[in-house]
């Protein structure tokens, strides 16, 4: 006994912090059995079993989890003026009613490989006072073309913008929308989280190109079918109907906080 | 201590631990990164090369010809670029991609990422686009591979983000750079990719100086020695 005893008080600054708990619990056991005070093993069988000691080998496992009420809700975008070269609910060529996805057909406009640029603009949302913190993008497209060589259509963005905000984008020109996919697990990065006031919306500016080859005898069939459908990613702060929420640890204060702001001192010297 | 204390103590501890009733089962909800964090900034081909295309709106006959030798197309606005197959079997000529000037920000690169996009393969051979030499301004190239490299090795959609030699500051009027070039048959299918930095921006003209990163704090900048020239 001794001996263990003292094999595990070596280990204990060796351990991690969740093995020491678990060193400090047995040691404390073992010398409370020495003294002949031994505390009933029954009282601690559900709390050990409880922290995931036993029986795990060391191992910690995590499950994906909801964001929590509020949290992570999606705003979608709405095509603001009808296009010849896309179909919304409200049908080919115009401007959507109620429905956010739209409908392309890329590679007829005269062999040109693009539509755009298209504006998109969020919807009030009279409710709520939220904040962005993400942008979203849902790309699909047909491989049922027979006759083309075709490519996957590329989704660009440009001017992402809350009301007359600054672009939450980098550049100033087109980027790729692939990082800000609803398939890849992390989300893409934006300059600011700004807030988005009930009057106001956010809106963005999309062209979409492809690189196919089109054969020399164009066919419909040989059109690049695609569907696309945007929403910016953001936080309840204050709900007219169910109340005010706490954001997530990555829009509270703290995670917002820089260490200059322009707004109170008028620039920035570097 | 009374046997009762210590097991009231015992359970304190446990439930600072946060382990009661949970079975050591933790819920994780991925996150947005925060602002100004992991930003992407995107390549561009400023100058236009023979078998590389910018994917600017240009008619299909022009992109055409581009990819062969009778023009070239370059756009400092949209950032898709075709790469069509090379004159002979093998690798075909090296364009030169860069950034724009970002003049309200100063920027920490914290990696690099390139979205790809292969047309399905028939009989043909697939055509592989390959790096090389990232670098800022003059510097040192910030892959650790001096040749070539697939280019998939920095592909989006992996879990995370390929490591990079040095995480050096962008500060206008620098650019970042880099090298891309084709390897595949003369009758290889084209390919259409963007290329872009994931950055972390230090200092923003318009919205204030952020908090990059714990990867990108100085405390994980720390080196053991100084840089190999001065000793």
């Amino acid at each position: 006994m001794s001996h263990e005893l003292e094999r595990l008080k070596t280990l204990l600054p060796l351990v991690d912090k969740t093995r020491r708990q678990w060193l400090l619990g047995r040691i404390r056991e073992m010398e409370s059995e020495r003294r002949g005070g031994e505390i009933p093993r029954s009282w601690l069988e559900g709390p050990v079993a409880a922290s995931g000691l036993a029986g795990t080998g060391g191992l910690s496992f995590q499950a994906g989890s909801p964001g929590g009420a509020g949290r992570l809700v999606s705003v979608p975008f709405f095509l603001q003026a009808g296009d010849p070269y896309v179909i919304t609910d409200a049908g080919l060529g115009n401007a959507p009613i109620s429905h956010p996805e739209v409908l392309l057909s890329i590679g007829t406009n005269n062999e040109e490989r693009s539509i755009g640029p298209l504006e998109f603009k969020t919807r009030n949302v009279a409710w709520a006072r939220l904040r962005v913190v993400g942008f979203q993008v849902a790309k699909k497209y047909g491989l049922s073309q027979t006759d083309a060589i075709y490519t996957a259509p590329w989704v660009l963005a440009k001017d992402l913008r809350v009301d007359g905000g600054v672009s939450l984008m980098a550049s100033d020109a087109y980027t790729d929308t692939t990082p800000f996919s609803n398939l890849i697990p992390q989300y893409g990065g934006l300059r600011d989280y700004p807030i988005l006031e009930k009057d106001n919306r956010a809106s963005v500016r999309i062209s979409i190109m492809v690189g196919q080859i089109i054969p020399a005898v164009l066919l419909v069939s040989d059109e690049i079918k695609a569907s696309l459908a945007m929403w910016l990613l953001c936080e309840v702060l204050e709900d007219d109907i169910v109340g005010d929420f706490l954001p997530g640890p990555y829009a509270r204060g703290d995670a917002l906080r820089r260490r200059y702001d322009y707004r109170t001192t008028g620039g920035v010297t570097r | 201590m009374r046997k009762q204390d210590q097991f009231r103590a015992q359970q304190a501890k446990i439930a600072r631990a946060q382990a009661q009733g949970v079975g050591g089962l933790k819920f994780v909800a991925q996150s947005p990164p925060g602002l100004g964090r992991l930003i992407r900034i995107p390549f561009y081909l400023e100058t236009g090369v023979n078998r590389f295309a910018s994917l600017n709106g240009s008619t299909d006959a022009n992109i055409t010809l581009a990819l062969g030798a009778g023009a070239v197309i370059a756009s400092t606005t949209f950032p898709a670029i075709v790469a069509g197959p090379p004159a002979l079997v093998g690798a075909g000529p090296t364009a030169l991609l860069r950034t724009p000037q970002i003049s309200w920000a100063l920027l920490r690169i914290v990696g690099f990422e390139v979205c790809l996009y292969s047309p399905p393969n028939d009989d043909s051979y697939p055509m592989e686009l390959a790096v090389q030499d990232l670098k800022v301004g003059g510097g040192a190239t910030l892959f650790v591979h001096e040749d070539w490299a697939p280019a998939s090795i920095y592909q989006a959609y992996q879990p995370s983000l390929a490591g990079l030699r040095d995480y050096p500051i962008l500060e206008s009027p620098n650019q970042a750079e880099v090298q891309v070039q084709v390897v595949g048959d003369t009758t290889s299918h084209r390919l259409t990719f963007t290329a872009s930095i994931v950055a972390e921006i230090l200092s923003d003209d318009q919205v204030g100086q952020h908090i990059p990163g714990a990867y990108a704090r100085s405390g994980a900048m720390v080196r053991q020695g100084g840089s190999y020239l001065g000793q």
